[in-house]
């Protein structure tokens, strides 16, 4: 089974800064002074991928996604 | 026409035209003369072959090494291969002639003194492309000239892809790729979130689209008869071609230059300055005049960084010296920072005190162009109608200067909104 690598992106113009994400998945989420999240572009280990398909799944704006890594 | 290898790579020959003579897109643009005709267009640039375009121009491209000269500089032939990947459904083809940018007139110049140029270079990507449809984004005052040069094409059936004209709205923002795709598709003509799906991908209609500027495409029309090396007979290596200028000062009429990139600013300068008609053209659409602002290639907003690593959409003003080259380094990102020539913005400015000043008009002129989308100013706006919902920074950022400050007090205090420099 081929691994996918996937990164959280942020939609900047839907993203409200409620800053759930943040504080599902502190190691990958960072919040700006305003609440507004920085998300690394790193992909994803295994082991938190779970963690991040929560906090796709409860952003109250469905502002992040995952998406594939771009080689 | 003739055509030799190079290389292994058919190349197309050069007609009578020099590589090495300036101009080139603006060949017979005359200060107060009508528009190029068609007959007249014909005489000057000869047929394209349209077969040839088909199967060799996205190599003709490639190896000529344009840029877009929409603004970021982004190497034509990658666009051009990210949306030949994609068969089904059949891309479109837009020319991008909004020009949001006030003090850049050198779109409008080329749609309405030579559009057959422009036209021609849309034709040609079209068809390299098989795109199924062409559009020619532009305000409402150029679509008429624009219109009128279509329909004569299409009496004499010279084009092999439909064309149409989109009437682009007033704005700075109107002419970011994705606000125009955004426009052509019902919506507001302002910028959105393009990651997942990509313009190339998913576009006008749902099918690639190609936003391409409508200078790059006068380029390409250009390529499409005379071949990469004819191309790369001006400019540098790295940077070949020419490109056009806005220059507007307060002590020459606002002209539109054409110079090799890679020019020196003062020769440009010393052109613009000087009254000669074959290089320089009218710039009668600039809206405002600015004390000498030179617009190379910005005529489209495009994304930056902001300072807290968000998208900010809008143009970033940038100052350097004068006496540096004029030209754009080609970075992995389009945003790439070159030398002190920090873009295309230029204010030889001769003291301190003004420079303060013109720093304040540029921010309200700024201010004015930023959309409530972009997350910077999302965040004043929210602030300004219900404050205390948004948290307070939890560290207050440090002031540079004093003058800073104030320039940023007063223009919050004027529009209420604000653009990240």
């Amino acid at each position: 089974m081929t691994k996918r690598r996937l990164m959280l992106v942020v939609d900047p113009i839907a993203c409200a800064g409620h800053g759930i994400c943040a504080e599902l998945l502190p190691e990958q989420i960072a919040t700006d002074p305003w609440g507004y999240p920085l998300v690394s572009p790193d992909e994803i280990p295994t082991g938190r991928l779970d963690r991040a398909r929560r906090a796709v799944d409860r952003c109250p704006r469905q502002a992040i996604h995952l998406v594939e890594r771009a080689r | 026409m003739a055509t030799d290898d190079v290389n292994g790579r058919t190349v197309l020959q050069s007609r009578s035209v020099q590589p090495e003579a300036l101009p080139r897109l603006m060949a017979g643009l005359r200060t107060g003369d009508p528009p190029v005709g068609l007959d007249a267009h014909a005489d000057r640039w000869g047929p394209i072959d349209w077969q040839r375009a088909r199967h060799h121009l996205i190599r003709e491209v490639e190896a000529s090494g344009l840029v877009g000269h929409g603004g970021a500089w982004s190497p034509v032939d990658v666009q051009w291969r990210a949306i030949a990947r994609h068969r089904r459904p059949r891309p479109i083809v837009i020319a991008n002639g909004a020009e949001g940018e006030p003090a850049s007139a050198k779109d409008a110049l080329l749609l309405t003194q030579a559009p057959h140029l422009v036209l021609d270079g849309l034709m040609a990507a079209s068809v390299a492309l098989r795109a199924s449809a062409a559009i020619v984004y532009v305000r409402e005052q150029l679509a008429g000239p624009v219109e009128a040069a279509i329909a004569l094409r299409r009496r004499r059936q010279l084009d092999p892809v439909p064309v149409m004209v989109a009437v682009a709205p007033e704005g700075y923002l109107a002419g970011e790729a994705s606000a125009v795709v955004g426009q052509l598709n019902g919506g507001p003509p302002v910028p959105s979130f393009v990651a997942l799906h990509p313009i190339r991908h998913r576009g006008v209609d749902g099918r690639p689209t190609l936003v391409q500027n409508a200078e790059s495409l006068a380029h390409v029309a250009l390529i499409a008869r005379f071949g990469a090396r004819w191309f790369r007979g001006l400019g540098t290596g790295d940077l070949p071609g020419t490109m056009l200028l806005s220059v507007s000062g307060r002590w020459n009429e606002p002209t539109v230059v054409e110079v090799p990139l890679g020019a020196r600013l003062s020769a440009v300068l010393e052109l613009s300055a000087a009254d000669v008609d074959r290089y320089c053209g009218p710039a009668r659409w600039l809206s405002r005049r600015v004390a000498l602002c030179i617009h190379p290639a910005r005529s489209a907003p495009r994304r930056t960084a902001g300072p807290s690593g968000w998208r900010v959409v809008g143009e970033r003003r940038r100052r350097t010296a004068p006496g540096d080259r004029l030209s754009a380094r080609r970075g992995r990102s389009s945003r790439a920072v070159h030398g002190r020539t920090r873009g295309r913005a230029v204010w030889p400015v001769p003291s301190r005190a003004r420079l303060i000043g013109r720093g304040s008009r540029t921010l309200r002129v700024r201010a004015g162009f930023v959309s409530p989308r972009c997350p910077s100013n999302a965040r004043a706006l929210r602030s300004d109608r219900r404050p205390g919902r948004v948290p307070a920074p939890r560290r207050d950022r440090p002031v540079r200067s004093e003058r800073l400050r104030r320039l940023r007090a007063r223009d919050r205090r004027s529009s209420g909104t604000w653009t990240v420099l």
